[in-house]
């Protein structure tokens, strides 16, 4: 008895230990990846990897490098292997959907979606992505239905991605990991273990990783919990998935714990141009202050209408981002500006635009939005 | 929790359907091509006609037709419309994947998919597509063309006329042994089959079909419209000898027939055939007169057709009666016929003459010419023997005789007599006058 506790416990230790060099090894590679460095990220992750091969939060971030670095076949391996891991995370299904459904593999994307609802019917972005595949499938078949538009490129459907698992299961760390690189021995006596039949936990909302791990090597020892892999996990609350909607305010760190407020607004801004794109006309309005006008003449309303009769009006509408550049600004506000490509049925055009983020209500929202410049298309 | 909401919208779009709730607005319906058709399903909960009863027989009917025939494209349609008004989504949407994937241009299949797939999306009680919302009005007319389609297959498609019978098809002759009865106001067409000597012959298959542009009659050449009346095919033309827009063939027909010629009807070119390449199916009223089957349910027909034989009776609408008022009318002309034999063969010429209408006319003759003739005939015989067989019997859509009652009769005339024996087909009009059946026109 008193022999297993301490082998637990070396490992447990090991853990901890582990856990904050992986944590900063992990924020280093996110970071790389926010800079679309995605030959360092890789390296970085796989020298993670080395020491702890069935980390699911660094063979996300792996699935994440391969997807944004284009290997989609890699990536697509790689999210299976960690559905195969850990069928329980909701987060790969949701990824591995959005690589199928961009290839425009929409049957492939709705299959892998439903998977992961019949382990995490409570998740909600996966429900909001198989409505996006279901919605979009249904549009596909009424044009087929009415012979509008035999063009293939339209198959393809921008999914919202996750960028971090929310809920791990802590003991796939400690038990899936082979080489622990400290292995010191502890001496007081621990708290008892929590059998698994008895106790489940949630992990903090926060993503593990990118909250650097502060926590003394000795005491007190983390909540070992012998959750089954398969055991349901419990849902991830609101806010959460609402926070990773508008750019994983105060969520995403760098190195030096500083909050990577360019990657943040970059990500925020390619989820406005994903909702925008699908025509998501809530999600879209959601990036948007909750009293933004564009002009003194418009009431907030107003522009709800005007935009949801203008986003819904085409067939289809592409929005794509390039060349972020984000500057500070004044009251704590950001300044970004980017290339915004727009395609519908029909028409494009390519503009200069200049958004104002301010810090509202735990998001980072727009608060002014203009074309600076037309572009030659 | 995604399927029970979908369940319970397409569970009351069902009690919509059987008029247990009304229909209450448009605002429900926004969006959902499906929700228009609740008119089908209401019809024939309504009508008199006689569905199969249960829910489960018309899934039975449905299975036994994709038995018989796998390629019954339709069959498997109206089982996933079926599926999706019973809420079991999952089933409708494997049925009509099944569907596309080997029927990839029927364009009605894919609305329904997008119906279906529609339904799934959680909390899609007002779900809109974009893409439905803004249609060109062209495009509107499209998908109400397709709507038309689904209507017309539902109820084509599920009435079933159970012990009834046509009017229009009285008996069928051996050698000509099966005949096409198209209902335009249904856009079916039915072929049917002798079943022996004094048996009322049976649906054997239906098929939907599209008709003329415009409804009505037909009266002249490029109305539009497809004639009604008794005709019969005349020759067969394969795809190779026709432009793509027939599809796998053509079964001509002899419009403009005896009557309709003797009305001063125009046009020609009346034609059953098949559906251009590249398009499953046509709308209802797409034609410019022909009877358009989807090419594979012309493969299908086309083997119950003889070119120079088949009778295709056209008519606005079957007349489906009981057994015994079928009986009645068939007995009563088959009565009449046997009168003009008797007296024909009794040499008594008035006797014989007292069978012909006022309006006779025959090639060549009118009434008074066909009476000069015979009773120069007469003068030579001393006995003539007139024996008919392989009878068939039409009652004539009532529209396209002018409310007439009329009949057109197919038969093999053998005649033997002192100096003369002849054997030949003849085609006889009659119409109804006084009571008695009179014979208008007799060719052969």
């Amino acid at each position: 008895m008193k022999k297993n506790q301490i082998a637990v416990l070396c490992l447990l230790g090991g853990v901890i230990v582990t856990a904050s060099v992986y944590a900063s090894s992990l924020g280093h590679a996110r970071d790389l990846l926010g800079r679309g460095e995605t030959a360092a990220a890789l390296d970085e992750v796989e020298a993670v990897l080395k020491n702890n091969e069935a980390d699911p939060q660094t063979l996300f971030l792996r699935a994440r490098i391969l997807a944004t670095s284009g290997d989609s076949s890699k990536a697509i391996a790689a999210y299976e292997r960690l559905i195969k891991q850990y069928p329980t995370l909701p987060e790969p299904y949701n990824n591995l959907a959005a690589i199928y459904a961009v290839q425009g593999k929409l049957e492939r994307a709705r299959e892998v979606l439903e998977r992961g609802l019949s382990s995490h019917a409570g998740f909600s972005e996966l429900h909001r992505n198989l409505n996006q595949v279901y919605l979009h499938l249904a549009d596909q078949s009424y044009s087929k239905a009415l012979r509008l538009n035999e063009d293939k490129s339209s198959d393809a459907l921008e999914l919202e991605q996750q960028t971090a698992l929310t809920q791990v299961p802590l003991s796939g760390i400690a038990l899936a990991s082979t080489k622990p690189v400290v292995t010191k021995p502890l001496t007081k006596t621990p708290q008892p273990i929590v059998s698994a039949s008895t106790a489940a936990t949630t992990v903090p909302a926060v993503p593990v990783p990118v909250a650097p791990v502060v926590a003394p090597p000795v005491t007190p020892p983390l909540p070992v919990v012998n959750v089954p892999v398969a055991a349901p996990a419990k849902i991830a609350a609101p806010q959460t998935v609402v926070s990773q909607a508008k750019g994983e305010v105060g969520g995403s760190k760098n190195i030096s714990g500083e909050v990577d407020i360019k990657g943040v607004l970059q990500s925020t801004l390619l989820g406005w141009a994903a909702a925008w794109s699908r025509r998501d006309i809530a999600t879209y309005v959601g990036y948007y202050a909750d009293n933004y006008q564009p002009d003194a003449a418009t009431s907030h309303e107003a522009w709800v209408d005007q935009r949801r009769e203008r986003i819904r009006r085409p067939a289809w509408i592409k929005v794509k981002l390039e060349e972020f550049d984000v500057q500070p600004g004044r009251d704590g506000q950001y300044v970004v500006q980017v290339i915004q490509n727009y395609a519908a049925k029909g028409y494009h055009d390519r503009n200069q635009k200049q958004f104002i983020f301010a810090h509202q209500a735990d998001a980072w929202r727009i608060i002014d939005e203009q074309t600076v410049k037309v572009l030659a298309p | 929790m995604k399927k029970c909401f979908a369940k319970s919208w397409v569970y009351s779009l069902g009690l919509v359907a059987m008029g247990v709730i009304p229909l209450g607005g448009s605002a429900q319906g926004d969006g959902f091509p499906l929700l228009a058709m609740h008119t089908p399903l209401q019809a024939l909960e309504n009508s008199s006609q006689q569905t199969s009863g249960s829910l489960q027989g018309l899934f039975d009917e449905l299975n036994l037709r994709l038995s018989e025939h796998p390629a019954d494209y339709e069959a498997s349609l109206l089982k996933s419309i079926l599926l999706f008004r019973e809420g079991q989504l999952d089933k409708a949407l494997t049925e009509i994947n099944a569907l596309v994937a080997r029927a990839p241009d029927f364009n009605l299949a894919y609305l329904v998919r997008g119906d279906i797939l529609m339904a799934q999306v959680h909390g899609a009680k007002a779900a809109e597509s974009s893409l439905l919302e803004h249609l060109t009005p062209e495009q509107q007319n499209q998908l109400k063309s397709l709507l038309d389609e689904a209507r017309m297959r539902l109820v084509g498609g599920l009435v079933k006329h159970g012990n009834k019978l046509p009017r229009q098809l009285l008996a069928l002759g051996e050698s000509v042994n099966r005949a096409i009865l198209v209902d335009k106001s249904q856009h079916r067409l039915y072929v049917l089959q002798r079943s022996g000597n004094d048996v009322p012959p049976k649906v054997v298959m239906d098929f939907y079909v599209s008709t003329g542009k415009q409804d009505g009659n037909k009266e002249e050449r490029g109305d539009l419209r497809t004639p009604e009346g008794v005709y019969f095919v005349t020759s067969w033309i394969p795809k190779e000898k026709l432009p793509e827009k027939y599809g796998v063939g053509a079964f001509p027909m002899n419009y403009p027939n005896e009557l309709d010629q003797r009305m001063g009807k125009t046009g020609d070119g009346i034609w059953l055939h098949g559906t251009d390449t590249g398009f499953f199916s046509r709308p209802p009223q797409d034609s410019e007169g022909c009877v358009v089957l989807t090419n594979a349910d012309f493969n299908v027909l086309k083997q119950y057709i003889t070119p120079g034989l088949t009778p295709v009776v056209i008519a606005e609408q079957v007349e489906w009666v009981d057994e015994s008022d079928w009986l009645s009318e068939r007995k009563e002309l088959f009565a009449a016929l046997e009168s003009w034999r008797e007296d024909w063969e009794s040499l008594d010429v008035d006797r014989y003459l007292s069978h012909y209408a006022e309006g006779f006319w025959s090639a060549g003759f009118d009434r008074n010419s066909w009476a000069s003739r015979k009773r120069l005939v007469a003068q030579g015989k001393t006995f003539q023997k007139i024996k008919l067989s392989d009878i068939s019997l039409f009652l004539y859509p009532r529209r396209a005789s002018n409310g007439q009652a009329m009949a057109v009769v197919r038969l093999n005339q053998l005649y033997t007599s002192n100096n003369y024996t002849s054997e030949l087909n003849k085609r006889i009009y009659l119409n109804r006058e006084n009571g008695h059946w009179q014979i208008l026109y007799e060719g052969s």
